[in-house]
């Protein structure tokens, strides 16, 4: 999608939402009690211009809840910056549409999680579903170019193939796929997490999937917290085959903005644990040259950048090059990054070895957004009978390939 | 503002991407991942298996013992009224609960403090003895005190 993409921000413009998803790893639904005015929101857009910034991308809550979403998208346009969108799809309007586009954004990216049944259970809203394929329309309609996003959990993985064919009659033209993370509401709600084993019937599935997509010139993006390595690590980060995952980017080429003007590295790093500092007291300038919150990743590529890995992931053959995958997983999980046991080539490692991993949470999540609980990590022998005090596990014979699929 | 007149101190920060391995490296991998893949090819299991035919939504027909619904407690507040009307970004949709945004004062010389509200002074008696009553009231209350 954006291949020339060097510099990304990743911007929360209000914390308001419309829909109340049980997943929502900000836990948004109510205006942040600060958020920025107009001016400031314009003159972050300024600064962000003068950082080098490529691309933002504006998110939520739900970004169109605030009523100068279009003047700030319109800024960021108007500064030479490419400006996308992120929604959950529920009631924008045909001139919201309309009005997206006049302010110069091309793309927009549709949350659908699901078929109807889990996508509405998923986020609160009777209807919801069917509301974001209405969205979509509206939004070809006006000229945005439609692409999606779509959570992997245990309610939403098995219905992949079916969401698929429901989202290419809608004409996307990509669609990037992100694991459930234990963060805010979703650390809430532990039993609809994958578990690292069931890793290994998703990726098969996604693979068919994608390669489906492929042909029909759809566009498959693995998000950052999806992979690693492993048979279909080329194929599901980027469709030409030649990529794979080079680590994590926060702070390096990629930042995140709260809708109060906190700066991370990431969007979605826990505020507690990765804020660098609030735009309204510090420049982005300063931030960026000084903020020590923003320097976790400056080792990449240097003899330090696997000093912070510990568990699996620090013998790991790629160890290297993945300093971990993504920050904001492991972190989530354990409390701190630097192993992270949502991997296929980890999985992988550990069927070849006859054992498999389970995550147990043993504390639940204070309850603010972007906060995180903890999990102990259980490794056992992979033929060790599925405990039954929780949910079934997940293999490739739950996974719905409707009638009409072809591969 | 021209590309020439932006800032050095921005994005991206420390190495470039293609900076962060060497390319022998990424080679290594490239390959380890192509010999991966071909294995892979050999094993996938996918192609033979019988689409699934599905009533319901999946988690339903692999849950034993599904959650009860609602799943994730009582909805919130945002959520229990009626359904809202289209948004148009013109106007704050009044489900939204949005409170009208602050002036914009960014940049702008802060305002003045508030002057701190005039409490009432603290009760004290009053110092001035009472004035002495006098006329026929005064002698009757005078004879009544006695």
């Amino acid at each position: 999608m954006t291949g020339a993409r060097r510099t990304y921000v990743v911007w929360e413009l209000t914390l308001a939402c419309n829909l109340a998803c049980g997943h929502c790893g900000s836990r948004a639904g109510e205006r942040r009690p600060a958020e920025l005015t107009t001016a400031e929101a314009l003159d972050l857009v300024a600064q962000l211009h003068r950082a080098g910034v490529d691309e933002v991308t504006l998110i939520g809550g739900e970004a169109f809840l605030r009523r100068d979403w279009l003047t700030i998208a319109a800024e960021i346009t108007r500064l030479g910056m490419t400006c996308t969108m992120t929604t959950g799809g529920y009631r924008m309007s045909a001139a919201a549409a309309r009005g997206l586009r006049a302010a110069g954004v091309e793309r927009c990216s549709v949350s659908v999680d699901g078929t109807a049944a889990t996508h509405d259970r998923l986020r609160g809203r009777a209807g919801s579903w069917r509301s974001c394929f209405t969205t979509m329309e509206r939004l070809r309609a006006a000229g945005v170019t439609v692409t999606c996003n779509t959570q992997l959990n245990r309610l939403t993985a098995p219905e992949l193939p079916a969401l698929y064919l429901d989202l290419r009659a809608a004409g996307i033209a990509a669609w990037q796929w992100q694991l459930t993370v234990p963060m805010g509401n979703a650390a809430d709600h532990a039993e609809i997490l994958l578990q690292p084993v069931e890793l290994l019937d998703v990726f098969p599935m996604l693979a068919r999937v994608a390669r489906r997509a492929a042909a029909d010139g759809v566009r498959v993006h693995a998000g950052n917290n999806l992979g690693y390595y492993g048979p279909y690590e080329r194929l599901l980060r980027s469709p030409e085959g030649a990529a794979f995952w080079s680590g994590c980017q926060a702070g390096l080429s990629t930042l995140g903005i709260e809708s109060d003007g906190t700066i991370k590295g990431c969007p979605s790093l826990p505020t507690r644990d990765y804020a660098a500092g609030d735009i309204r007291e510090h420049s982005l300038a300063d931030l960026l040259r000084d903020a020590p919150e923003l320097a976790l990743n400056t080792a990449a590529g240097t003899a330090a950048a696997t000093d912070t890995l510990w568990g699996f992931c620090r013998t790991c053959d790629y160890a290297d090059v993945c300093r971990g995958g993504c920050t904001w997983t492991a972190h989530t999980v354990f409390g701190r990054s630097g192993n992270n046991p949502y991997c296929h080539h980890r999985a992988l490692a550990h069927q070849r070895s006859g054992r498999r991993e389970r995550l147990v949470q043993v504390a639940a999540a204070p309850g603010e957004p972007f906060d995180h609980g903890r999990f102990d990590l259980i490794l056992e022998d992979l033929a060790d009978p599925w405990p039954a005090t929780v949910r079934p596990r997940l293999t490739a014979a739950a996974m719905h390939w409707p009638p009409t699929w072809v591969d | 503002m021209r590309d020439d007149e932006r800032s050095t101190e921005g994005l991206p920060r420390g190495p470039a991407r293609d900076e962060q391995m060497r390319p022998e490296r990424a080679e290594a991998i490239a390959k380890r991942l192509e010999r991966e893949e071909a294995e892979a090819a050999g094993t996938a299991p996918s192609r033979d298996l019988p689409p699934t035919v599905s009533t319901g939504p999946a988690w339903a027909d692999h849950n034993d013992d599904p959650p009860p619904a609602p799943a994730y407690g009582a909805p919130p507040p945002w959520v229990t009224g009626p359904v809202p009307p289209d948004r148009d970004g013109a106007a704050p949709a009044p489900w939204a609960n949005l409170p009208a945004p602050p002036a914009p004062v960014y940049g702008a010389p802060p305002p003045p403090p508030r002057r701190p509200e005039l409490a009432p002074p603290p009760h004290r008696p009053d110092p001035t003895p009472p004035a002495r009553r006098s006329g026929l009231r005064g002698w009757l209350r005078g004879l009544l005190r006695r």
